[in-house]
């Protein structure tokens, strides 16, 4: 940790907020992120987590403060430098014509040029996002599921063995059952170490932030509630009263890991 | 239904299409009263006095079938991937009879009379232009609100092929007796009445919004992921769509302006392209050009031949293709829960 403090962040956000004082849509916060590290961003419906996403990307400007992607402001990157360096996956894609799932895949490589849907690269992509099976299909006749799986491969794809690059995903594993969601989420975590990658990931699901993340940051109502590691930001009681339910929470000592449960 | 082509052949399939209209040619050549088999023309065995007739009526009709189709066919696969709506042709959106009426107007108010005489039919071709541009304009501000919603688009174009159609019927009124000649003699469409010097006008107004079109056939794809994606994946969609729209609006304004208003082309021929070569804008783009020139050179030679001695209008007979074919793709559309 203590080294941490001498390596730069791969992004930098220092008092960003959206909104004004009576009509916060988010509360000026403070956020570095840092390469190999995930960050999962979790928060009740409306919280803000989206609007978080929109501003570390530069879609929406903040009005106030100012975010910086390594020693540069995201404005003073051209929108091809910035979609080398990051990617984000939205939660819904529409695509009305029937691509095949390779030809999705490859348009992740639109900034680089080298957009060939059959290249070893995609391949790659496909496989790390666990899409590998769906070469060949039709996008127009996948599930939402498989869809969803494609779309992360082509985002994966855009930023492929690009060091320190940036990563968001907002809600990635909404349709996946609980085989593809372990085995997508160990995969990014090894791109995450191997290419010294900031993951950033909006999760509904806190048990499965408190397995992968390494942060979790709480939002609710537009505000910061909590930001740090996983079994400090999931106290019950805070859990409780952010998403105004009735939890129980666990300890897993073999797993050194906080579980919360619905009550019934 | 599977591909017949990998993406590694679009070559041959661009290959294939130029072969396709090289046929379609020859045999556009020889049909109709003036008829010159391909041999005659290969080989030159035929009298001066034909050639003159061939090289003065025929080919500038054959050129002419050719700069339309693929101009309405390769707007309208553009159009449809700008729009992400494999329906959005030029004339169901309203940017044919946009450039209609702006034509009709131009006709009728005197303001050609600021030009000189040999002036005016460019001047026509002009505000065919700027009335497709300005029509694309207003569709894709409207569009805006309803994303590209199927049947917002269409409903929006239907409003506005009313709209225009009420204004041209005012404007019969308004004209007088030579206007309305005018009028009518060029709302009835047709290859047949363009000289060699419109011609060479229309393809040098018309060839740069081709290549205009051709040119954005990378970023089309890149749009299909949604605007956001799009953006993110590092794509101007801005720029984009102001060469789509631009380039839409000098392809449809010239093809208004010389031969009227001839549909479907742009819905039909990408549409059935895109079952064959799949929708990915690379291939797509070049095959509708090609794919176009011949669906129009061969509907023109029909149109020629069916009730000779006399001629069916060409856009009579595209719109007598093109309807069943729309008809079909809504209803197949509705059974597979898409278009």
């Amino acid at each position: 940790m203590r080294q941490q403090a001498f390596i730069q962040p791969v992004l930098t956000a220092r008092e960003i907020s959206l909104g004004k004082p009576n009509g916060w849509r988010l509360q000026p916060l403070d956020l570095d992120l840092y390469g190999g590290q995930i960050l999962a961003v979790c928060g009740p419906n409306g919280a803000g987590k989206s609007s978080l996403l929109s501003l570390l990307t530069g879609e929406i400007k903040p009005t106030s403060g100012q975010v910086m992607m390594g020693d540069r402001l995201l404005s003073a990157w051209s929108p091809a430098e910035l979609a080398r360096n990051r990617s984000r996956m939205e939660q819904s894609n529409p695509l009305s014509f029937d691509f095949l799932t390779q030809e999705v895949v490859a348009l992740g490589r639109y900034a680089w040029g080298d957009d060939q849907a059959d290249s070893p690269l995609v391949i790659q992509a496909m496989q790390a996002a666990g899409a590998y099976e769906l070469f060949g299909r039709k996008i127009t006749r996948l599930s939402g599921g498989e869809r969803q799986r494609v779309q992360l491969a082509r985002v994966l794809a855009q930023i492929w063995a690009v060091p320190r690059a940036l990563l968001l995903l907002d809600e990635p594993m909404s349709a996946q059952d609980l085989g593809q969601q372990q085995q997508v989420f160990r995969q990014l975590k090894t791109l995450v170490k191997q290419h010294n990658w900031s993951l950033v990931c909006v999760l509904h699901d806190l048990n499965l932030a408190s397995v992968f993340a390494d942060q979790i940051l709480l939002l609710d109502k537009g505000k910061l509630q909590a930001l740090g590691k996983p079994a400090e930001v999931l106290d019950l009681q805070r859990i409780s009263s952010v998403y105004k339910a009735e939890l129980s929470a666990y300890f897993h000592p073999e797993k050194n890991r906080h579980l919360v449960m619905l009550d019934d | 239904m599977n591909r017949l082509l990998a993406l590694k052949s679009a070559q041959r399939a661009l290959l294939l299409l130029f072969i396709a209209l090289f046929v379609a040619v020859l045999l556009a050549s020889q049909a109709g009263t003036l008829a010159l088999g391909p041999w005659q023309l290969i080989t030159g065995n035929m009298s001066s006095y034909d050639w003159q007739i061939w090289s003065a009526v025929r080919l500038p009709r054959l050129l002419l079938a050719m700069l339309v189709g693929s101009g309405l066919a390769l707007a309208g696969a553009a159009m449809q991937g700008l729009f992400r709506n494999p329906l959005a042709d030029p004339g169901l959106l309203g940017i044919s009879s946009g450039a209609s009426l702006a034509v009709g107007l131009w006709i009728v108010f005197p303001l050609a009379a600021f030009l000189p005489d040999q002036w005016t039919w460019q001047g026509q071709m002009l505000i065919a232009c700027v009335g497709g541009w300005l029509t694309c304009w207003l569709i894709f501000r409207l569009g805006q609100n309803g994303h590209g919603n199927m049947l917002w688009l269409l409903l929006a174009g239907l409003a506005i092929n009313t709209l225009a159609g009420a204004f041209n019927g005012l404007l019969s009124y308004v004209a007088d007796d030579q206007q309305l000649r005018q009028m009518s003699l060029w709302g009835m469409g047709g290859l047949g009445f363009v000289r060699g010097s419109e011609l060479a006008v229309g393809a040098l107004v018309m060839l740069p919004g081709l290549v205009l079109l051709l040119s954005v056939r990378k970023q089309l794809d890149v749009l299909q992921l949604g605007d956001l994606a799009a953006a993110d994946s590092g794509l101007d969609a801005k720029k984009l769509r102001r060469k789509v729209v631009l380039g839409t609006a000098l392809a449809v304004g010239v093809s208004v302006a010389l031969a009227g208003i001839i549909g479907f082309l742009g819905l039909m021929i990408p549409h059935m392209l895109r079952m064959i070569l799949g929708p990915g804008h690379r291939l797509l783009l070049p095959a509708s050009a090609l794919g176009g020139a011949i669906l129009l050179l061969l509907a023109d030679s029909l149109a020629r031949t069916l009730a000779a001695p006399a001629e069916i209008p060409v856009g009579l007979l595209t719109s007598l293709l093109g309807g069943p074919y729309f008809l079909w793709m809504l209803a197949r559309g509705r059974n597979r829960g898409d278009v």
